[in-house]
């Protein structure tokens, strides 16, 4: 894990400032929104994929307008329904990590019992 | 010559612990049956043929031994790509993730190991449970049985056809907005969404964390409720399992329904719903009031806003848990990619299926900086609107009665290519799920040849209310089986 987390360290930190927020949600999500979207969601897309995105998503958020006729102003959100807050538990090894069995599920070869990933610049 | 593949737990148990059939023979009749349908049913990703036989002898041995034997000692079932299991390849019905073998049993998979039941194989679905029809997949796409050219319903679709047409006596699935009732209701067996917090989900491959629950779908609400009495309860490996008692949910068929309080919510009756599965629906009713049962009129005002706000809450929390497919740690890797990055872009580009990038798109859009209070937020407080409906609506009433799908069975392809249309399929099934209710799917006849499901719902933890329900329903109406 920590060497992933290394490698992690160069990805790059893409505000959404370039994603103005809108007041108007009904207004349908742009090209470069789904390309910044896509970028942040590290996924690659053809043209022909973004423009297929571009119309689903904006189909489907123009659906979630609905949601605007609720006035929900003195309502709270429910984020969970167990009640359940804090659950702790006791700082003790009840097992024995798996190291190898979970290195053998990476499709990369490994060093050291670590994953040897590609390199982070070119 | 035994008839298996109708054959129930009790008949089982029985069957085996006097000898009037060995395991071997029970095994090789399901395996046999797989054998003979999957090739146009497409229910299995993978089936364990040799762990399975070898289970069996195991059994086997047992009994010639003279030990007693468990309730679901020997009892053959499959499990959805999404349970991870120990040694055997676990997709999510994701070429993401395919050749993943997992190091570890998921809780729910080792409790039913150890009461002895037989893994035959593992289900196909929509990955990582994303729709409703089975289509979204990098696998096969199961057929609904009673229909080659309709869906099987999803997301547990091929754990549906399993069950239905005895590949298995009973499965596991996952429902997060509907994705064991659905395909029950359109396959024609039952299907049981827990309380959210019933079931640990400990090795089970995460959707949308606040709404996943591990569902069981089986030929009969006892069947059921053998599996849930098995399943359910604390796990120290899953902390969203509130310490609630684990009734005896066998004891419950004693029971009667005479009494009892059922209602229906005109909202779940309205627009959308198809004329067929309204009449099945309607009848079903009547029948529980000749049961002793009481009907009353209710309304969940808020159900109308579930669908948007279920697709805004889920997409998000999928956006979340699908970070972690990354084409390093598990699942085939982009070997062609020039440095780590592209890593990323192409192994996740080429491994998800399109919509599951869409959710992920969906999600990281509803999160983002701007839009957090518009969407998500405004979706988690709908969420408490939907949950007190029900809320109030239990005040009054014991259980809720109403149709699990809108339509019957659809065309495959039919609604593929329109993913809010799909997304539409779960009109009544996800406002229980976004409360946390469960709710039970059972078959109530059939409309065009096509199964239709009535669906009870009860208050948190009212498992054994809504399983004594469907008990007494079942005992009145016999599902027919796919010929």
């Amino acid at each position: 894990m920590r060497l992933l987390r290394l490698v992690e360290k160069k990805r790059r930190r893409t505000p959404l400032r370039s994603v103005r927020a809108r007041n108007d949600i009904s207004m349908p999500i742009t090209r470069d929104q789904i390309l910044h979207i896509a970028k942040l969601s590290r996924l690659e897309m053809t043209p022909e994929e973004i423009e297929r995105y571009t119309e689903q998503l904006g189909s489907i958020l123009e659906y979630m307008d609905i949601l605007h006729e609720v006035d929900t102003s003195k309502v709270e959100p429910t984020f969970q329904v167990t009640g359940l807050m804090n659950v702790f538990s006791d700082d003790t090894v009840s097992r024995k990590s798996p190291r190898e069995e979970l290195l053998a599920c990476s499709p990369l070869p490994k060093e050291k019992q670590q994953i040897k990933v590609k390199a982070v610049f070119e | 010559m035994h008839n298996f593949s109708t054959f129930s737990i009790q008949q089982i148990h029985k069957g085996l612990s006097a000898k009037r059939f060995s395991c071997v023979e029970l095994v090789e009749a399901y395996l046999q049956r797989v054998h003979e349908l999957d090739s146009k049913l497409n229910a299995f990703i993978t089936v364990t043929a040799e762990d399975a036989h070898e289970k069996a002898r195991a059994v086997d041995a047992k009994i010639a031994r003279g030990e007693q034997i468990g309730l679901l000692e020997g009892v053959p079932m499959s499990l959805k790509d999404l349970f991870c299991t120990k040694g055997v390849q676990t997709t999510a019905g994701s070429k993401i993730l395919e050749g993943f073998v997992p190091p570890y049993d998921a809780t729910s998979v080792a409790r039913l190991k150890s009461a002895g039941a037989v893994l035959l194989g593992k289900n196909t679905e929509d990955e990582f449970g994303h729709g409703a029809s089975s289509e979204n997949t990098g696998f096969s796409v199961p057929r609904n049985p009673w229909d080659t050219s309709r869906v099987a319903g999803g997301s547990s679709g091929g754990s549906a056809v399993a069950v239905t047409t005895g590949m298995a006596v009973f499965a596991l699935g996952t429902d997060t907005g509907g994705s064991v009732r659905q395909p029950a209701a359109l396959c024609g067996c039952v299907g049981l969404k827990p309380t959210y917090g019933r079931i640990s989900r400990y090795g089970v491959i995460a959707m949308a964390s606040s709404l996943d629950t591990v569902g069981i779908l089986a030929r009969s609400s006892q069947d059921i409720a053998v599996v849930l009495s098995t399943i359910a309860g604390k796990d120290p490996l899953d902390s969203t399992l509130p310490d609630v008692a684990v009734p005896d949910y066998l004891a419950v068929f004693k029971k009667s329904v005479r009494g009892m309080k059922v209602g229906i919510p005109e909202e779940y009756f309205g627009e959308g719903l198809e004329d067929g599965v309204r009449k099945r629906v309607e009848e079903a009713v009547r029948t529980l009031e000749s049961l002793g049962m009481i009907v009353k009129q209710v309304s969940l005002p808020h159900t109308k806003y579930g669908v948007a706000a279920y697709y805004i809450i889920c997409p998000s929390e999928v956006s979340a848990n699908m970070a972690r497919y990354d084409g390093i740690k598990y699942g085939p890797t982009a070997n062609d990619a020039r440095d780590l990055s592209e890593v990323y872009f192409r192994s996740r580009s080429r491994g998800f299926h399109p919509e599951v990038q869409r959710r992920i798109m969906i999600g990281t859009y509803a999160l983002s900086t701007g839009y957090y209070d518009a969407y998500y937020l405004k979706a988690q407080k709908i969420r408490t609107l939907v949950k007190q409906d029900f809320e109030e609506a239990f005040g009054e009433v014991d259980v809720l009665a109403a149709p699990v799908s809108p339509t019957v069975a659809f065309q495959l392809g039919e609604k593929s290519q329109d993913p809010l249309a799909m997304y539409m399929s779960d009109v009544f099934t996800i406002p229980a799920s976004l409360a946390g209710m469960p709710a039970v799917s059972v078959p109530c006849g059939m409309s065009d040849g096509l199964p239709v499901g009535l669906q009870i719902i009860g208050p948190q933890f009212g498992e054994e209310r809504i399983l004594t329900v469907a008990n007494a329903f079942e005992n009145f109406w016999k599902t027919p089986t796919p010929s």
